[in-house]
């Protein structure tokens, strides 16, 4: 599954560990959701999201 | 889907308990089992299980340092988060898979190779408690999720 977490962390000069940080997962999660390594829970993805104010879809193409 | 065992990153429980209670009753395990042991003087199996409380303990608190890695976490059973977690999960299921494997080739070489009946017995015993466990899991996580 591909996401736009990298391009949205970037854009709020957010470093991975302080994305991680504030949505309660290590960096290493992080960097794996960005390299499309892992995919988020449901619960994780929508923490995600409501973190960079934008929805599930926005963040997560599950097409991709 | 809960995320409520992480690791807390910034707050002021970080430091209550320095390991997760499955690490704790592991090392509380070994290290109350090797008192028993010097108790009744079996030194070696003593020093084994100190040496194990020790290990187990120090490997648990180092994993839970904010520097440590993944791998590292999970080998320690000190998940951080849902990937920790789902990551660990895989490689038990993995382990649950070859023991399943490995004691129904014991069972087969046991019956086919001429052991004594209580090896026998035990090594089928133990297949069959694999095998319980196997299909309790599957009705547990099929039907509760």
């Amino acid at each position: 599954m591909r996401s736009r977490v990298k391009k949205l962390r970037t854009e709020r000069g957010l470093s991975q560990q302080a994305l991680a940080t504030a949505v309660g997962v290590s960096r290493q999660t992080i960097n794996a959701i960005e390299t499309g390594r892992y995919d988020p829970s449901l619960t994780l993805a929508v923490h995600l999201a409501r973190h960079f104010g934008s929805t599930v879809e926005e963040v997560f193409d599950v097409d991709g | 889907m809960s995320m409520d065992d992480s690791i807390p990153e910034e707050d002021g429980r970080r430091m209550q308990w320095p390991m997760s209670p499955v690490n704790t009753v592991l090392v509380g395990i070994c290290a109350v089992g090797s008192l028993i042991c010097f108790v009744l003087g079996e030194k070696v199996v003593g020093v084994a299980l100190l040496a194990g409380a020790v290990a187990g303990g120090l490997g648990a608190i180092f994993a839970r340092r904010s520097s440590s890695g993944d791998l590292e976490r999970v080998n320690a059973l000190e998940y951080a988060d849902e990937r920790d977690r789902a990551a660990a999960a895989k490689g038990l299921a993995a382990v649950g898979a070859l023991a399943l494997v490995l004691s129904m080739a014991q069972v087969i070489m046991h019956a086919v190779i001429e052991t004594d009946p209580l090896t026998r017995w035990f090594a089928l015993g133990m297949f069959l408690a694999l095998l319980v466990c196997w299909l309790i899991a599957n009705w547990f996580f099929v039907r509760r999720g």
